[in-house]
Parts: C-alpha cells; sequence; structure tokens
C-alpha cells in the first residue's frame, strides 16, 4: 500500500465522518471531553480493523455501529461511573436552541439516538437499520415515541415533529 | 422556525472547531482521560505524525512512547464484491498450484486428527488457520526451525510458500452479501525488540499480514488484540482481554484469524425441525432440535460409516460423516489418511448419487485448544526448543511458549457460521527457559516463617488442614 495515498485517505475519512461521529458521540454520552475521546477510539479501531468496509454507505454504517458501541464501554466501565460528568460545557447561548437541544439529550438514549440520525443525518430509516443493526419497525417506533416525547417536553411549538414519516 | 432547523443550528454550534486536526494528531495516544470538575483549561496536544505515516517513516529499532500499538506494516486487503463479482472473479483468479493443494489437504487432516485426537466432548479445530500461522513463522524461522516448518508444510522452500499462501488467500477470501471467508493474520513484537523491517514487508505483501510494536506487557495491548480477534471474526471470538495477557516473557505474539459465514444452497425449512432422541457415546440419550430435509446429492456407504454433503451458496460445502452403529469417531482420528479419506468419500468414485434425507442437529459450540501436543505429533516439537531459530523476525527472540487455538461453530436452518483463532508466542531473549515443577500440598508437609535476617520464626506440620 502507498503510504502517501492511505495517509490521504485516511485524512479524508477522519475529516469528512468526524462531525457526525462527535455530535454522535455528543448525543449519547452528553459530555463534549468523552465524544472527543469516542471519536478518536472508533478511527483507532478502524486503523486496525483486518476488513474495513470500504463502500460508503457500509463504511458509515461500521462508523455509527462502532460509535454507540464504544459510547456503551464507556458507560459501563467502573470509572466512568465513580466520576461526574460535567455540565455546564455546552455553549449554546441562543435559548431556544438550547431548548431544542436540552429536549432532546433529556429524551431516553435509544430514542435520542433515532432522532439525532433522522433529524440531523437525514438518515433513511432503512438506513439507520442497518447502522444500529435493528428490525426497521423498532426504528420506527423510536422514532415515534421520540418525536412524542419532544412534542410534550416543547409544548406543541414545532409543526414539523408532527408531521408521519 | 422548524424543530429541524433549530436542532441542525445547536448541534452544528455545538461541534468544535479544529477537531478533526485534534482528532488527526491524538490517534497516536490513548484517549485522553475525563477532566475532573477542578480541572483547568484545556490540555496541552502533542503534535504526532498519523499513525500511518508512522507506519512507513518508522526507522528499524525506533519506538515512539505510550502503551497504545503502534503499526509497523498495514496490508492491502481484497475489496468486498457482490455475489456475481465473487463468482466471476473466483473464475479468473489465479489459482495455487495443484502440490500446493495436495500438501496443504494433506497437512490439514493430519493436523486434525493429531489435535482432536487431544480433545474430549464437541471437538473443533482450523487446519487451515494453523496451517497459515506457520506459513508466516516459516518466513521468519531459520536454519534447521524453517526446515522443520517446511516440511510440514509439504514445501520446498518458503519463495514457493510465500506465492502460493498470497495466491491461496485471494482465492478463498470471500466477502458478499450471501456469505463470507476472511483470513486475517497479525504480528505484534515488543516495544523494547529490534525486528527486521523486510520480513514484516514480505509479510504484509503476501501473508497480509498487519504487524503491531507494542508493550506485550500492557493492558492496552491485551485489549487491542482482543478488539482485533473480535473485529476480525465479526464478534463471534476475542472480547475479553484478560486471555490474551502476557507475563513479561514473551517478545513476539503470531496471530491468524478466519470467520466464514454461508447460507446452505437450499435452507432446510424451520417448519421440518423437530426434537428427537441424539445417543451419546456411553448409550444415553438427550434431546436434539433435528432439521429434516431431502436433497438429491452424492452420498458414500462403506468402511464403517456413511458420509454426504451439503453445498452452501458459495461454493463451499460441509460434509458429515456418521459412523456405523456401534463405531465411534475416535477410529475415524487415528490418522490423517483414515481422516481425509472419510472426509472425501462424497467426492470418491465409489459415491452415489440417488435421494439423501437429511436430519441434522442443530448445534453451537466453543473449545480452546492447546496446540502444542498436536504439533508435537506433526514433528513440530523443536520450534519449542532452544534449538528454535526466529532469527528472521529478530535476533531478540527465543523459541515459542505456547501455540492455541480458539474455536466456534453455529450450525442452524439458514447455514453455517464458524471462526477460529490461532495464536504463537515466541519468548523474549533474556526470558528464562525453565524446569517446571509441581507442589500440590494435598497430603502432610511441613512449613516455617522465616524472617528477612534467616532466623525462623515459627515451624510447623500440617496434618490436617480441615481439623
Amino acid at each position: 500500500m502507498d503510504a502517501t495515498v492511505a495517509s490521504q485517505e485516511m485524512e479524508a475519512l477522519v475529516r469528512h465522518y468526524t462531525p457526525m461521529l462527535y455530535r454522535l458521540a455528543l448525543t449519547r454520552t452528553r459530555n463534549p471531553s468523552d465524544a472527543e475521546d469516542v471519536v478518536q477510539e472508533v478511527f483507532l479501531r478502524y486503523l486496525r480493523s483486518p476488513h474495513p468496509p470500504r463502500e460508503e454507505e457500509h463504511r458509515k454504517a461500521w462508523l455509527i455501529r462502532t460509535a454507540c458501541h464504544v459510547c456503551r464501554n464507556r458507560a459501563a466501565s467502573a470509572w466512568f461511573r465513580r466520576t461526574v460528568p460535567l455540565e455546564g460545557e455546552i455553549p449554546l447561548e441562543d435559548p431556544q436552541e438550547r431548548e431544542v437541544f436540552d429536549a432532546v439529550q433529556r429524551l431516553p438514549l435509544r430514542y435520542r439516538t433515532a432522532i439525532y440520525l433522522h433529524y440531523m443525518e437525514d438518515m433513511p430509516v432503512a438506513q439507520m437499520a442497518k447502522a444500529l443493526g435493528l428490525p426497521v419497525n423498532t426504528v420506527k417506533s423510536h422514532l415515534h415515541r421520540g418525536r412524542a416525547l419532544l412534542r410534550d417536553a416543547l409544548k406543541g411549538d414545532y409543526d414539523d415533529l408532527r408531521e408521519t414519516l | 422556525m422548524t424543530f429541524v432547523r433549530r436542532y441542525k443550528d445547536a448541534m452544528r454550534r455545538l461541534t468544535p472547531g479544529g477537531l478533526s486536526d485534534r482528532v488527526l494528531r491524538g490517534l497516536n495516544r490513548p484517549p485522553r482521560l475525563r477532566r475532573r470538575r477542578w480541572a483547568g483549561a484545556a490540555t496541552v496536544a502533542v503534535a504526532l505524525a498519523v499513525i500511518l505515516a508512522v507506519t512507513w517513516l518508522l526507522r528499524p529499532g525506533t519506538v515512539p512512547g505510550g502503551g497504545v500499538p503502534v503499526a509497523l506494516a498495514a496490508p492491502d486487503y481484497p475489496a468486498s464484491t457482490t455475489y456475481q463479482e465473487a463468482q466471476e472473479a473466483y473464475r479468473q483468479a489465479p489459482r495455487p498450484s495443484q502440490d500446493y493443494l495436495t500438501a496443504l489437504e494433506d497437512f490439514s487432516y493430519a493436523a486434525a486428527g493429531s489435535l482432536l485426537k487431544t480433545a474430549q466432548g464437541n471437538r473443533l479445530c482450523s487446519p487451515l488457520s494453523l496451517a497459515l500461522t506457520l506459513s508466516m513463522l516459516a518466513e521468519g524461522a531459520g536454519g534447521e526451525t524453517q526446515r522443520i516448518l517446511l516440511e510440514a508444510l509439504g514445501m520446498e522452500d518458503t519463495a514457493a510458500l510465500r506465492q502460493e499462501t498470497a495466491k491461496l488467500y485471494r482465492l478463498l477470501y470471500t466477502d458478499n452479501e450471501v456469505g463470507c471467508l476472511l483470513p486475517a493474520q497479525s504480528l505484534w513484537l515488543d516495544r523494547d525488540i529490534a525486528f527486521r523491517q523486510e520480513t514484516l514487508d514480505i509479510l504484509a505483501r503476501d501473508y497480509y499480514a498487519a504487524a503491531f510494536h507494542a508493550d506485550l506487557d500492557a493492558p492496552e495491548t491485551a485489549q487491542a488484540i482482543a478488539d482485533w480477534i473480535a473485529e476480525s471474526t465479526r464478534g463471534k471470538l476475542g472480547g475479553h482481554p484478560d486471555a490474551f495477557r502476557q507475563d513479561g516473557s514473551v517478545g513476539m505474539l503470531l496471530y491468524n484469524t478466519l470467520y466464514f459465514y454461508d447460507q446452505w444452497l437450499v435452507p432446510f425449512a424451520e417448519s421440518q425441525t423437530t426434537p428427537q432422541p441424539f445417543t451419546l457415546e456411553d448409550g444415553s440419550q438427550v434431546q436434539a432440535d433435528m432439521m429434516h430435509a431431502r436433497r438429491t446429492g452424492v452420498f458414500y456407504q462403506g468402511e464403517g460409516f456413511t458420509a454426504a454433503s451439503l453445498p452452501f451458496q458459495n461454493d463451499a460445502r460441509m460434509v458429515f460423516v456418521l459412523p456405523d452403529e456401534g463405531a465411534s469417531v475416535e477410529a475415524f482420528l487415528a490418522d490423517g489418511d483414515k481422516l481425509a479419506r472419510c472426509l472425501t468419500a462424497d467426492q470418491s468414485p465409489d459415491a452415489r448419487t440417488g435421494t439423501i434425507e437429511f436430519g441434522v442437529p442443530r448445534f453451537s459450540y466453543e473449545v480452546q485448544l492447546d496446540l502444542r501436543e498436536g504439533m508435537e505429533a506433526l514433528g513440530l516439537g523443536g520450534l519449542f526448543t532452544q534449538e528454535a531459530d526466529f532469527s528472521g523476525f529478530s535476533s531478540e527472540l527465543l523459541c515459542l511458549a505456547s501455540a492455541r487455538q480458539g474455536a466456534t461453530i453455529t450450525v442452524d436452518e439458514k447455514g453455517c457460521e464458524a471462526a477460529a483463532y490461532t495464536e504463537m508466542a515466541a519468548l523474549a531473549a533474556g526470558a528464562m527457559i525453565q524446569d517446571t515443577c509441581t507442589l500440590i500440598l494435598d497430603r502432610p508437609f511441613l512449613y516455617a516463617v522465616v524472617s528477612a535476617s534467616g532466623v525462623p520464626l515459627f515451624v510447623g506440620t500440617v496434618a490436617n488442614p480441615a481439623a
């Protein structure tokens, strides 16, 4: 393998996927520091993987699945349970943006993840199901419940939360 | 403003600038620790090269600090394909020579017999995983050690072995929507060992082996190895890092993994699966979920057994051999020739074509095998002695300390999923090759508590520890 090409490919991969993976990890860990660590761990695993997927859709699904896995491992570790999550580090000055962000972050993890992937990353349900390793109907159910909880939390202020898939 | 717009704006604002640069710099560092409530401002990031650049620019013998393994060589794996592309690629791929394939088959059946003889209960081994690991070992072996490895593998020299292994890898490698066969290799060298980059480059090019420099005693390395095995076996093996911790004496670890998944050409109907008695060796019975199917195919009856096979979609097949009533599987493990004959009987000229009523129980299990005894039976005992020569990897390696295999298989109505890993550990120079002794205090014994200055403080005997 040509080192220059390989380095350039890897750099392009990191630059393309880091924002998405960071936001997904932030959604799941609720902590910017942890989220950054998760992103590094995901790319380290990609580098160490003997069979990293090359095709775009498979690669995206692999990265999302690995990020969820790494987040889950961190949450389960004893070190994580002993330390206190840092709060007040979310720099959102606009109160309405803050309100929307907090409402999503208060959702249960599985609804939060579905809302993030669908609304932030514009992922269709079938693609989300593949990335998360879940049946399509389960993903639809997570989105449906997530939207219902958001409607309650945001007092029906947003019409687009009422639209159906 | 819509919820989507507001949410997207919020999330974009929360994505820190320069994050990709930090990730690229940090790829060669362990994840930074969570900041405590009382911590100061942002930690200082030390600039390090991107891991792949480090791979190719690293001079022999130089090692960056830190506990995270550093890649020394990275193979260029074949791409995944569609099923149709795989069929076409299989037809076009340059094949290994018939001599090599015959030698590999002979080795495989001999190895299977030797390895399975040492096990009990549900048995499983991967002769191919062992063969590929030994092939890698041969590349870095010298003198008599290389000779016994080549002889066991039925090859004349490492140049031929290298070429044929590369062709075999490309022929076997399958990754499509129907199934996969994924071999993978890796080499982990202790960070205090000076190594020969030329050997690692050959292994990357012809054996598709990734090479890493790491502190082999560090828990991070055990985790990295467990993760590597889990990744390359699609999660079937690896996992817990404790199984890969080393004790300070190992200078090199060699791994092969093999992952197989394929679907039956014609699946079993789940509605036909029924509970049925299965008679054990001792004559007692257990209930098994028996899958049923009627197929037209080739079968063999004779020499004390019946054999038939079921094809998978990607051209592999699963052969089933049923010893006649009253006969045991042990007799078939007695030697490689007998094992080869029964496992290839469905392809022999005496096989007949007809209708086969299949009853195959669903099964799933995992095994761990110590390979040393089986390898000694194959003439490879010299790898574990002080005379072993692995100077092709490094002048600082001694002999093999251990060789083991983990494997798992699941067979159900849809198909078969199986995985194996083979591990070989070589001692570092400076590690003491010690005689061993067993001291189990299961009968009356004496003891003393002795001070640092040699004075016995207490002396006694234990006649009955339960009194």
